[in-house]
Parts: structure tokens; sequence; C-alpha cells
């Protein structure tokens, strides 16, 4: 070893694999996922909705104490506490017939104009846009709530999540609040939970303490 | 330039010192690779500015040090330098005294020997890693080979050792 400095220069480096400096690079180069502009054509498409007055029909209906020309839509309501013990496939069964039961709703965009009076429900449904009913709520507390819908099928949506999560939301659920002759319902203590097979009972104690409604929601019964 | 072919440019230009760095942490191949393309990705994914050398650097090594914390339960792979620089089996006894005292030196100056010298980094993508001056580096390997020639009994920068020559 006649100079040590010469001895370590003269060392060959680590070989770098030249495939994988390709794929990297075309992972870098390739362009960006669809997915991202999901998030920009799902608004747009609402406001072009909501501005050729698509929804303007059902938004006076669903407007608070409306003289709607068309009966309260009945429908055919399913307690939470009947999910407790049901199998997976009995529980879709009861949301293929929850939407049987609710043909008079248009599954399209839209703001429900019965927000618009209602800090609590604003609070929840503020901005977003929904396009469909796959739960309902059971509401007791305050009855000024229930008694502004009564006369008809209030829609709103819900931002599905963690119940304690902090701002940040997984994804939109959509629930409905129904007729008043329904409050009285209880939450089931038995929580079911199937991410993937989104089967979810949330107890209202979580929904509660999570400050994601503030008004006393007996439970609530996502499809 | 868009930030995809910004990013290709920086890959191409800096993916082999910054892979030659996380194989001298990880001490594998494959980690090294994951480690490396992570760091890239995430930054395809999320900064949208144009980033200096530094991040890059700074970036791999605090990846490696969340790859070692996580096979903190393994026990870490212990590199064959031999191989990996393909030293001639006629030079594997000279190396093996310089990797004999290398262990004797201080981390810091040992981490400089490894990227000088073993992953040919620069003197500037050494102070990105170690985060201090370029004229600290140059230091420390000074020092490093001052400590090495003396540990093996090499008089001076040319000095020849008898037992262990090329």
């Amino acid at each position: 070893m006649q100079d040590l400095e010469a001895y370590l220069e003269s060392l060959r480096p680590p070989t770098v694999d030249s495939q994988w400096e390709h794929r990297v690079l075309e992972q870098i180069r390739q362009p960006r996922r669809p997915g991202k502009y999901a998030k920009i054509v799902i608004p747009i498409v609402a406001t072009a909705l909501a501005s050729l007055g698509v929804c303007a029909a059902f938004e006076s209906h669903m407007k608070p104490g409306s003289t709607s020309p068309r009966p309260p839509v009945q429908i055919p309501v399913r307690a939470p506490i009947e999910l407790d013990g049901k199998s997976k496939e009995e529980i879709l069964q009861l949301r293929r017939s929850a939407w049987q039961g609710l043909p008079e709703v248009p599954q399209i965009v839209s703001f429900p104009s019965g927000t618009q009076d209602c800090p609590s429900w604003k609070k929840i449904v503020s901005g977003m846009p929904w396009i469909g009913i796959q739960g309902a709520v059971y509401a007791s507390r305050p009855e000024s709530y229930a008694q502004r819908f009564s006369d008809g099928l209030f829609v709103s949506h819900y931002r599905k999540g963690r119940p304690h999560a902090t701002g940040v939301l997984s994804g939109i659920e959509f629930l409905c609040a129904t007729q008043i002759s329904h409050m009285k319902l209880q939450c089931p203590t038995k929580q079911l939970r199937e991410k993937k097979g989104r089967t979810v009972v949330h107890g209202r104690d979580q929904l509660i303490k999570a400050g994601r409604i503030e008004t006393q929601v007996k439970g609530l019964f996502f499809f | 330039m868009t930030k995809s072919e910004d990013l290709a440019e920086t890959f191409t230009r800096l993916s082999r010192p910054l892979y030659r760095y996380a194989f001298s942490r990880l001490g594998s191949k494959h980690d090294a690779e994951e480690v490396v393309q992570d760091v890239f990705l995430s930054v395809l994914k999320g900064s949208p500015k144009s980033l200096q050398d530094s991040y890059w650097f700074q970036s791999v090594h605090n990846r490696c040090v969340d790859f070692l914390r996580h096979q903190a339960h393994l026990s870490r792979t212990q590199i064959d330098w031999v191989t990996v620089l393909e030293i001639p089996s006629s030079q594997v006894e000279n190396w093996r005294a310089i990797e004999q005292s290398m262990k004797s030196l201080p981390e810091a100056q040992r981490d400089v020997l490894v990227m000088r010298y073993l992953c040919k980094m620069t003197l500037n993508e050494i102070s990105f890693v170690q985060q201090t001056t370029v004229n600290t580096v140059a230091s420390r390997q000074r020092y490093a080979l001052a400590h090495l020639r003396n540990h093996l009994k090499l008089d001076s920068p040319d000095g020849v050792r008898s037992s262990c020559k090329t």
C-alpha cells in the first residue's frame, strides 16, 4: 500500500442497479393518477347542476314549512336496534328495501334548503353536496328540528369518518332524518362496524363527543 | 420545466450518491433502493417547490434512521465491503487492515471516510448529511487519514508499510 489516500480513491463504489433507476424515473415521469381530478370534477358537476336548476323543485319540496304539493314521503323506517344480530346479507337487504322506499328522492347533487335556518344541521351540511340517501338518523331534541322536517323528508348528509377524528375526514356518508313518530328510538349499544362493507352503526355518545352533531341524536343508521 | 421533469433531473443527478449513502447506512441493496425511491415519490406527491440538494441528503438520512429504528429488533446487517467494492483477492488483506483501523476512529470521522472513499460522495454532499461545513468535513477526513496512517504504521502520506504492501 504505497499511499493510503490513493488506495482508498482507487476503490470502486457500490454499483447502482440501472434498472432500478429506470423504474423510478418512469414512476416520476408518469402522469398523476386520475383520482386527483375527482376532487375538482365533483364540485364542478355539483355547481353546474345547481346552476341549471335541476334541484330547485326538490329544494322547494324540502323547504321547512313549505306547502308541498306532494304528500310526505313515508319511509319504512328500520330501527337501529333491529340491526343487532343480523347478518351482513340481511342488512344489505334492508338497505335495498330502504332505497325502494324512497322513490321520490332524486339521486342528484343538491344542497338541501332545509338547512338554511338550522344552525346545527347547517354546521353539518354546510357546503357539502349530497348525492343520495344511504341511511337514517333518529333525532329527539330539540323538537323544533324535528318539527321543521316533519312535513316531509329531511335529507342531509354526514361525513363519514372516525368519530374521534379531528377534522380529517375519510369520506362522505349520507343520512336522512325522518318523521317525528320515530324520534323515541334508542341507539343500540352494540356498534357494528365493517369498514369495507360500509355497514356502520355509530353510538350517539360518540357523535356528540366528536362534536359532529349538536342535536341529541338517538341513533344513526348508515347503509 | 414541470415538477416531474425537475424531479427526474434531480433523481438522475443525485440517485447514485443517495443510493450509496443509504447503502452504507443500511447495508442492504434492496432497502437502500426503497429508501431513496420513497423519498422521491413522497416529494412527487407533496411539496410543489424545487428543493436544494441538502434536502435530499438529509431526507435520505432521516429515512435511513427511521428505517433502522423500525428494524431495531433485527440484527443490523454487516456490510461485506470486500464483496461490495469488488476488492481483488490480492488486496483483501490490506483492506481488512484498513477496516480494522477504521473501527478505532470516532464515528463522525469514520462516516466521512466511508462516504468519501467507499460511497464516492463529495465533501459538499457529506456536509449535507452531517449538517456541518465543508471545512469541518475536510478536517475530519484529514484527521481520519492521519489516524489510519498512524495505526497502520505508515510514516507519511507516501509511506510504505512493510507488512501490508499492495
